[in-house]
């Protein structure tokens, strides 16, 4: 159809452009032909006016008058012929001229080169009556010559003598010498074109010159104005005209005609229709073969460069193709050996693809999966209700991504078995930013699952064991308590009685009895006595350990300074030296505090008796987050040796009878620091002094 | 303690043990006061004499003790428990109770003023000092102090 279409178009462009063709060459042709037509219309007009020229002036020449004047006077014939030959023998040759003659008024030649052939009478009478009427150069034009059937032409001159017209001078022209070869000469090559000159006589035409195909029809062809072959009446009739149509020959002719200025003739410049269109035809021939070949390159050179571009795209589309699989075999090598399963569906959730952790975690094949709405395959519910959950794609399509979600579901198999799953998503884009599918990502979770149970119940377990644990101290406080309890109680009552019923045998008995006796029962007295110190100090030891702290801010200076005045109100000494500097207050149990000032001082008093100066003194200093207060004395020291035994319960390093106490006093100087978050250290050398340090915590 | 004594007590003294008893009379009578002093040996017989029921019933007219010496640690009802029957009985809650322990342990003090203890004193384990705590305890409650008259 389309093919058609364009051949209608085609074909009718190509008849535009032959009419266009046809009608540029018919007017090219024309143009050359008037062009060369009126070349030579000119030509002839200057010719014909040098031949004016020549007449008019040899018409006027004295020498023709003077051989004239002579013929008058009756000079001898034959020397007047001699002087006339001459006279124009050189004109003659030079302009080949076919006569040069002298006729009188009678139509009589007088002189001539040739002899009177030439002219019949009746057509030198002819051209003499014609110049005498009009006393002017005139044009006798083609004759023929009756006697030698020549061609001639004649410029006619009145000779005036004395202003008088005596003679004709005549030139006979041979048209053959100069005039028909130019009008037959053509200036450019061509095989059918020809001129002509034409003569209107009457009602019809005379052809005046040879033709190329009637070499006899000059002045002899006539036709009649009617005849369709003779040039049209305008023509005829002077005006210049471009004409087509048939030749005398009956050919079919492009011509020009026009009228010869200051002549009777006509020239017709014509050539043949069929050269012009040979040349026409083999124009289009050249231009319809340009055109093919044309055609072909182009069509040669589209069908290369088509299949050049074939040849790219489809190598272009191979590699596309290439690369495509190289990327599908990755994503499916790659889809294939996550540990996780995956699945990725479509936009509507239907399965395009899941690997083989996912096969084996919903027991579906993904042969029979593809193409299956995922809720089918990935069937959850919760763990503990049971209910189905939002289904992930829907919430992944929600929410853009789905992160790991440790929310109890449980994945129910294609046969039925519940696995509890964590899984995330994703929405995958394409490169329009559309969405093209979403990718799942789940795993077992049972080992986790298991994991956490078991930490769970191990937690549990070890809460209650803790509890169990906590009771169980809790049932040893309260005994321990009791027992307290008791031994303050039950222990001490025994003891007032074995010291208050001895007392009473003192008192009472004291003179029935001899010293000896006193001396036993006192020993009694101290031995009880002593008995109810140890348990006192024991009691005091348990109870710090126990008794809840109060905590709050002490001024260790103000309580050192009392408890100092408190211990030595007794002895009045002259020689005690106790130094207290102004001590960092300290965050803690009052209570408890002055306890270990009491023990730690009158641990100090009592180590220095004896000593000529007693110094005693007490400062601190704040270290890494710790307060330090030291008690330094110059009183018996210790044995560094039994450094480690200083500070436990009931342990003495120096005998009763050097020094008194029942050896809990340092023990519960450390149970109350050590409670208050401190520490005790001490340093000792044998009766060169001891220094007592602790430390309570800043905080 | 065989037969009631109708005599009106001055001082009633709840301790069961009869060594502690004694050593508890002996110091008072260094007081030197014309006084009667009646020693219980435990709790449900405390509460009878103060109550004047059981054995004690004949008392029924006579004047309640003008202070009371209890003992903590007592067999059958403690002395804790004896205390808060006094405190809580209107007639006998205006009596003067003072705890006369062997305990001086904190919580058993504590214990005992919230029961409504007028006093508490620990009986030092030393003769001399114990006799001294109570001259001077009973000297105070009888003569220092000034209690209702019934």
């Amino acid at each position: 159809m389309a093919l058609a279409f364009f051949l209608v178009i085609l074909s009718g462009g190509v008849f535009l452009f032959f009419r266009y063709q046809v009608n540029q060459i018919r007017e090219n042709k024309y143009a050359e032909i008037s062009a060369i037509a009126r070349l030579k219309s000119d030509e002839i007009v200057r010719w014909l006016n040098e031949r004016y020229s020549d007449a008019d002036y040899f018409s006027r020449s004295g020498e023709l008058k003077s051989i004239i004047r002579k013929a008058e006077k009756g000079t001898n014939d034959t020397t007047l012929q001699k002087e006339f030959n001459l006279l124009f023998k050189r004109m003659k040759e030079n302009h080949h001229y076919a006569d040069i003659s002298v006729a009188d008024l009678n139509g009589h030649l007088l002189y001539s080169f040739d002899g009177p052939h030439l002219h019949a009478d009746s057509g030198i009478m002819s051209i003499v009556s014609s110049v005498q009427k009009s006393q002017k150069i005139l044009l006798h034009d083609f004759s023929l010559s009756p006697d030698s059937q020549l061609i001639h032409l004649d410029i006619a001159a009145p000779v005036q003598i004395d202003n008088k017209n005596r003679l004709i001078l005549i030139f006979t022209i041979d048209p053959h010498t100069f005039l028909y070869p130019l009008v037959q000469s053509w200036p450019t090559p061509s095989k059918t074109s020809e001129t002509l000159l034409l003569r209107k006589e009457g009602d019809s035409v005379l052809y005046l010159n040879q033709l190329k195909h009637a070499p006899w029809a000059a002045l002899r062809l006539r036709q009649l104005l009617t005849d369709k072959s003779v040039p049209p009446q305008d023509a005829v009739s002077g005006k210049l005209e471009s004409f087509k149509g048939e030749d005398y020959a009956g050919r079919q002719v492009i011509a020009d005609i026009r009228a010869i200025h200051g002549t009777p003739w006509l020239m017709v410049a014509k050539i043949d229709k069929s050269e012009v269109f040979s040349e026409l035809t083999f124009r289009i021939v050249l231009q319809a073969l340009m055109v093919l070949l044309l055609l072909l390159f182009i069509t040669a050179l589209a069908a290369f460069l088509y299949s050049r571009r074939q040849k790219d795209f489809y190598e272009k589309l191979f590699l596309r193709e290439q690369e495509f699989r190289m990327a599908q075999e990755e994503f499916r090598i790659t889809l294939y050996s996550i540990g996780d399963a995956v699945i990725i569906t479509n936009p509507e959730g239907n399965i395009r693809h899941m690997n083989m952790a996912a096969e084996k975690l919903t027991g579906w094949k993904e042969s029979e999966a593809s193409g299956r709405h995922f809720e089918e395959v990935f069937a959850i519910v919760h763990e503990k209700s049971r209910e189905s959950p939002d289904n992930p794609i829907k919430r992944v399509l929600q929410e853009g991504i789905l992160a790991d979600q440790f929310n109890s579901t449980l994945l129910v198999a294609k046969d039925g078995r519940k696995i509890p799953v964590s899984e995330s998503g994703a929405i995958v884009y394409d490169q329009n930013n559309r969405i093209s599918g979403v990718v799942l990502v789940f795993h077992d979770i049972t080992s986790r699952k298991d994991a956490e149970a078991e930490i769970t119940k191990l937690n549990e377990e070890l809460e209650k064991r803790v509890e169990d644990r906590t009771e169980q101290l809790k049932k040893t406080n309260k005994e321990l308590e009791a027992f307290t309890y008791s031994v303050s109680h039950d222990l001490r009552t025994p003891l007032r009685a074995i010291d208050g019923f001895s007392a009473m045998l003192e008192l009472d008995y004291k003179n029935s009895l001899d010293a000896e006796g006193n001396r036993l029962i006192h020993i009694i007295r101290q031995n009880a006595q002593k008995m109810g110190m140890l348990i006192d100090q024991l009691l005091t030891f348990s109870r710090l350990g126990r008794a809840s702290m109060t905590l709050s801010m002490i001024d260790m200076r103000e309580m050192a300074d009392s408890v100092i005045k408190e211990l030595t109100v007794a002895d009045k000494e002259k020689n005690l030296e106790i130094n207290v500097d102004d001590l960092h207050p300290a965050n803690g149990d009052p209570g408890m505090l002055r306890q270990v000032w009491i023990n730690l001082i009158s641990n100090a008093l009592k180590f220095t008796q004896g000593k000529a100066t007693i110094k005693i003194s007490i400062s601190s200093y704040k270290k890494a987050g710790f307060t330090n207060y030291c008690i330094q004395d110059n009183g018996a020291g210790f044995d560094m040796k039994y450094y480690d035994k200083l500070f436990g319960v009931f342990q003495r390093l120096h005998s009763e009878k050097q020094f008194g106490g029942t050896g809990v006093g340092l023990a519960i100087v450390q149970q109350v620091i050590t409670r208050h978050g401190g520490t005790i250290w001490a340093d000792g050398k044998i009766n060169q002094g001891a220094i007592f340090c602790f430390s309570l915590p800043d905080e | 303690m065989n037969t009631v004594n109708l005599d009106p007590v001055e001082i009633l003294i709840v301790e069961d043990n009869p060594q502690d008893a004694e050593l508890t009379l002996r110091a008072l009578q260094k007081m030197n006061l014309a006084i009667h002093i009646q020693v219980v040996e435990d709790g449900e017989e405390a509460l009878d004499f103060i109550f004047s029921r059981g054995i004690f019933e004949s008392r029924q007219s006579l004047k309640p003790p003008r202070v009371i010496f209890l003992d903590l640690k007592l067999p059958k009802v403690n002395g804790l428990e004896i205390l808060k029957e006094i405190k809580s009985n209107p007639i006998t809650k205006r009596i003067p109770v003072v705890v006369v322990t062997s305990s001086r342990e904190d919580p058993d003090i504590k214990a005992a003023y919230e029961y409504g203890a007028n006093g508490y004193v620990v009986k030092p384990v030393e003769f001399e000092a114990f006799c001294n705590s109570m001259i001077q305890t009973g000297i105070y409650w009888l003569t220092v102090n000034e209690t209702p008259r019934w």
